[in-house]
C-alpha cells in the first residue's frame, strides 16, 4: 500500500526513485543528496522525512515534517504520518495524538477512498498508541501529585506539632 | 558517686544508635527498586533521618524532664521496634502507590525526587524520630542512676550511641543486607529493639519481667519474618517474568525476561532502563541497542592478530556476546571484563549465559579504575567503557581527564576507546563534557555518533591517531551485517567530531558530572515542552 501511495504522489519521478533506491541499499547520505533534485518542496520534505525516519533520527523527521507542513494550507497525510510515528518513537503521547488527529482529518478529506481508508486506519492505530503514552503520562503526573501531597501533609504535621509543642 | 553510668543504659543507647544506622542504610536499599539509589534518593533519606533525629532529640529532652526516663525509653524503643518490623511490609505498598510501573527514564526525574522524599518521610521519619528520643532520656537516666554530672553522662551516652551507629553501619552494608536480605535486616533491628525495650523496662523497675516481654516480642518477630519472606519487588509489566534476583552489598539485582524472549539485567530499576541485554544467539542485537557499536573499531582498522579488549562495567557480558558474533572472522578476541558487583557476575552466569574462560576472564568485585590500573601499559586494542551507577550516573572517577589518560596509556598505539554515553541529544551537557574530556586526555580527534532508535551515543577515540573517516568503515563493512549500523551514522545529524576541547573538562578534583546529569534531564524536559508547543 505504501508503495502505491508513493507512486500516486509522484514519488516515482527519477529523483525520488533514486533516493528510495539508495535508502534501500543503506546509503543514507546518497539518499539525502538525491532529494536535492526534487524541485517540489513538499515532495522533497516527504523524501527527506523518509530518509531521516529510516535513520531513526526522529527529531530530524519532526523538524523536516514541520517545515513541510508549513508549506501549504492543506494537510499532507504523508508528513503527518511520519510525524506521528516519530512522536511515538520519542514516547511523546501528546504530540503523537495531535498528529494522529490531524492525520485522521486529512484522511477524511482525501478524495481517493482507498487512500482515505489507509490513512484513517493508520491514524486510529497511532491514536491508540498515543493514548497509551498519554495514560502513562497521566499516571506519572498523578503519582507526582500524590508524592507532593504526602510531603505537604508531613510538613503540616510538623508545623502543627511545633504549635502544639509550644502550647503544652 | 559512680564514675560512669550503668552498662545497661549505655547498651540501650548503643543499640538505639545502631538501629538508627541500620534503618538509614537499609532505607535506601528498601526504596531502590522503585526509585533507584541516586544522589537525590540518598540525600532525601539522609535528610529525613536527620530531621527525625532532631525532632527526636527535642522530644526526648522534654520527656526526660517528666521523670521515669527508663520507662519512657522502654515505650519508645518498643514503638520503634514495631515500626521497624512493619517497614518491609509497608514499603512495597507505599512505593507502588508513589511510583507507577514502566516509567521512561527521562520522565522519571521529578517522580524520583518527590516520590523518594514522600516515601522516606512516611516510612522512616516515625521510627527514626522515636530512636532519636532515646539519647536524651538515656542521659537523664544515667544522671539519675549514677549521679554523674550531665556533661559526663552525656559524653558516655553519646559515645555509646555513636559506637553503636558505627557497628550498625558496618554490619548493615557488609553483612546484614547481603547475607540476610532486606526484610530480615529490618526484623533483626526490630528484634534487637524489642529486647532493649524490655531491658529498659527492667532497669527502670528493677525486675526482669520487661526483658521477658521483650524476648517474647522478639520471638514473635522472628516467627513473622520467616512467614512473610523477602520484601516484595516492583511488579513487572504483563508478560514479563523474573528469572532471578539477589540483594548484593551494592544493589538490588534481578534478571527479567520479556515476552519476546530477550532477557535483561536490572539494577535498582523500575523504569524502562536496564544494565545488560541478552538474546539466545551471540552477535548483533536488534536495532536500538548501543552494544552493537562496540563492534565497529575492529572493522574500522586493518586487524592484525589478536584483538585484546577490556570491558569496564562488564555487567552480564552483553558486549562480549555482541563482539563474539560481530567481530571480523579472522580476529582472535581475548578479553577481560571488570565488574564491581560479584553478585551481578553470579546471577549472569546462571541466567544470561556469562561463561568465563581463558579468553574471557572476569575480574569481579573490583572497581573499573582500580582494575584498569592493574593492566600492563600498551596492552590493549580496545577499551570498552560502559560503567554506570544508580541507573543513569556515570561515576565521577570514571569520566575524569586523569582516568582517560590512564586508559590512553593502556592502549597500544592506534588502540581504541569506545564509551557508551546516555544522552538526550546532541546538545546534552554530559555528552559535551565527556567528548571534551576525552579529547583533552587523548589529544587526538574524538568522534561521537548517535545510536539510532535509542537515547545513547557512542564516543570513539584512538591513541596517537585520529578516528578514521566513517567512509572507511562503510567500505569495510559493506556486504556485512554491520552495514545497517554504519549507514545511518553517515548522516551529519548523527555524529560530530572534535579535535580540540571546546568546553568544560572533567577532572578528579573538579568533576561535577552529577550537576551535568541533572542539567541534562532539565534540558530534555524543556526540549520536549518546546516540541509540543511549537
Amino acid at each position: 500500500m505504501l508503495g502505491c501511495l508513493a507512486a500516486t504522489w509522484g514519488a516515482a519521478i527519477p529523483g525520488a526513485q533514486a533516493s528510495a533506491d539508495a535508502l534501500s541499499r543503506g546509503l543514507f547520505v546518497e539518499a539525502l543528496e538525491e532529494t536535492e533534485w526534487e524541485t517540489n518542496p513538499l515532495r522533497q520534505a516527504r523524501q527527506r522525512a523518509d530518509v531521516f525516519y529510516a535513520a531513526r533520527d526522529f527529531e530530524a523527521v519532526l523538524e523536516t515534517c514541520r517545515a513541510g507542513l508549513e508549506l501549504e494550507s492543506g494537510e499532507d497525510p504523508w508528513l503527518l504520518w511520519r510525524s506521528a510515528g516519530s512522536a511515538l518513537w520519542l514516547r511523546d503521547g501528546e504530540l503523537a495524538a495531535a498528529f494522529a488527529s490531524r492525520l485522521g482529518g486529512a484522511a477524511a478529506d482525501d478524495p481517493d477512498p482507498a487512500r482515505a481508508e489507509f490513512w484513517s486506519a493508520q491514524a486510529a492505530a497511532f491514536q491508540e498508541q498515543a493514548e497509551g503514552h498519554l495514560a502513562a503520562a497521566q499516571d506519572r503526573d498523578a503519582a507526582v501529585n500524590r508524592a507532593r501531597t504526602a510531603v505537604a501533609g508531613w510538613a503540616l504535621v510538623l508545623v502543627a506539632g511545633a504549635v502544639l509543642w509550644r502550647r503544652v | 558517686m559512680r564514675a560512669s553510668p550503668p552498662a545497661g543504659i549505655l547498651m540501650v543507647a548503643a543499640v538505639g544508635g545502631g538501629a538508627t544506622m541500620v534503618i538509614e542504610l537499609a532505607a535506601v536499599r528498601l526504596l531502590a527498586p522503585w526509585f533507584g539509589s541516586s544522589l537525590a534518593v540518598w540525600t532525601n533519606v539522609i535528610c529525613v533521618v536527620l530531621l527525625a533525629l532532631a525532632l527526636g532529640y527535642l522530644a526526648g529532652g522534654r520527656l526526660a524532664t517528666r521523670g521515669r526516663p527508663l520507662a519512657w525509653m522502654g515505650k519508645l524503643l518498643f514503638g520503634a521496634g514495631l515500626l521497624a518490623a512493619v517497614l518491609p511490609l509497608l514499603a512495597p505498598l507505599i512505593c507502588n502507590w508513589l511510583m507507577p510501573r514502566a516509567v521512561a527514564l527521562q520522565e522519571a526525574a521529578t517522580l524520583i525526587g518527590w516520590g523518594s522524599l514522600a516515601a522516606a518521610l512516611t516510612l522512616f521519619l516515625p521510627p527514626a524520630a522515636l530512636l532519636g528520643c532515646v539519647s536524651p532520656l538515656a542521659v537523664q537516666a544515667a544522671v539519675e542512676v549514677s549521679g554523674a554530672s550531665p556533661g559526663r553522662a552525656g559524653g558516655w551516652v553519646l559515645g555509646a550511641g555513636t559506637f553503636g551507629s558505627l557497628v550498625g553501619s558496618f554490619a548493615t552494608s557488609h553483612w546484614l543486607v547481603p547475607e540476610l536480605g532486606l526484610a530480615a535486616t529490618f526484623w533483626l533491628a526490630a528484634l534487637t529493639l524489642f529486647l532493649c525495650s524490655g531491658g529498659a523496662w527492667s532497669l527502670g523497675r528493677g525486675s526482669r519481667s520487661g526483658l521477658g516481654v521483650g524476648a517474647l516480642l522478639a520471638i514473635g518477630v522472628v516467627g513473622t519474618s520467616s512467614w512473610q519472606g523477602p520484601v516484595k519487588r516492583p511488579e513487572l509489566s504483563e508478560g514479563w517474568r523474573e528469572l532471578g534476583a539477589v540483594e548484593s552489598p551494592y544493589q538490588s539485582v534481578r534478571v527479567v525476561q520479556a515476552p519476546d524472549g530477550m532477557r535483561f539485567l536490572q539494577v535498582n530499576e523500575v523504569t524502562d532502563s536496564f544494565q545488560s541485554a541478552w538474546q539466545a544467539e551471540p552477535g548483533l542485537l536488534p536495532e536500538g541497542y548501543y552494544y552493537n557499536y562496540f563492534a565497529l573499531p575492529a572493522w574500522w582498522q586493518e586487524l592484525e592478530g589478536s584483538w585484546r579488549t577490556v570491558v569496564l562495567g562488564l555487567g552480564a557480558g552483553t558486549a562480549w556476546r555482541v563482539l563474539d558474533g560481530a567481530l571480523p572472522p579472522e580476529s582472535a578476541h581475548v578479553s577481560l571484563g571488570i565488574e564491581l558487583d560479584p553478585a551481578v557476575v553470579r546471577l549472569s552466569e546462571r541466567h544470561l549465559g556469562l561463561s568465563p574462560s581463558d579468553e574471557r576472564r572476569v575480574l569481579g568485585g573490583v572497581d573499573a579504575r582500580v582494575g584498569l590500573g592493574l593492566l600492563a601499559d600498551a596492552s590493549l586494542e580496545q577499551v570498552l567503557l560502559d560503567a554506570y551507577a544508580n541507573q543513569v550516573e556515570i561515576p565521577p572517577h570514571l569520566c575524569s581527564v586523569e582516568f582517560f589518560r590512564a586508559v590512553n596509556r593502556k592502549l597500544v598505539s592506534g588502540g581504541w576507546l569506545s564509551v557508551n554515553v546516555g544522552s538526550f541529544g546532541r546538545e546534552d551537557p554530559v555528552l559535551e563534557a565527556l567528548v571534551d574530556t576525552i579529547c583533552a586526555a587523548f589529544e587526538t580527534s574524538v568522534l561521537a555518533v548517535r545510536v539510532p532508535a535509542s537515547r545513547n551515543w557512542m564516543v570513539y577515540a584512538r591513541r596517537d591517531r585520529d578516528v578514521p573517516p566513517l567512509a572507511q568503515l562503510a567500505e569495510r563493512t559493506r556486504d556485512t551485517e554491520l552495514a545497517r549500523l554504519v549507514g545511518p551514522l553517515e548522516l551529519e545529524s548523527a555524529r560530530f567530531r572534535r579535535s580540540v576541547p571546546e568546553g568544560r573538562i572533567l577532572t578528579d578534583d573538579r568533576n561535577g558530572i552529577e550537576v551535568l546529569q541533572r542539567e541534562a534531564i532539565r534540558l530534555a524536559g524543556r526540549d520536549r515542552h518546546d516540541r509540543e508547543h511549537r
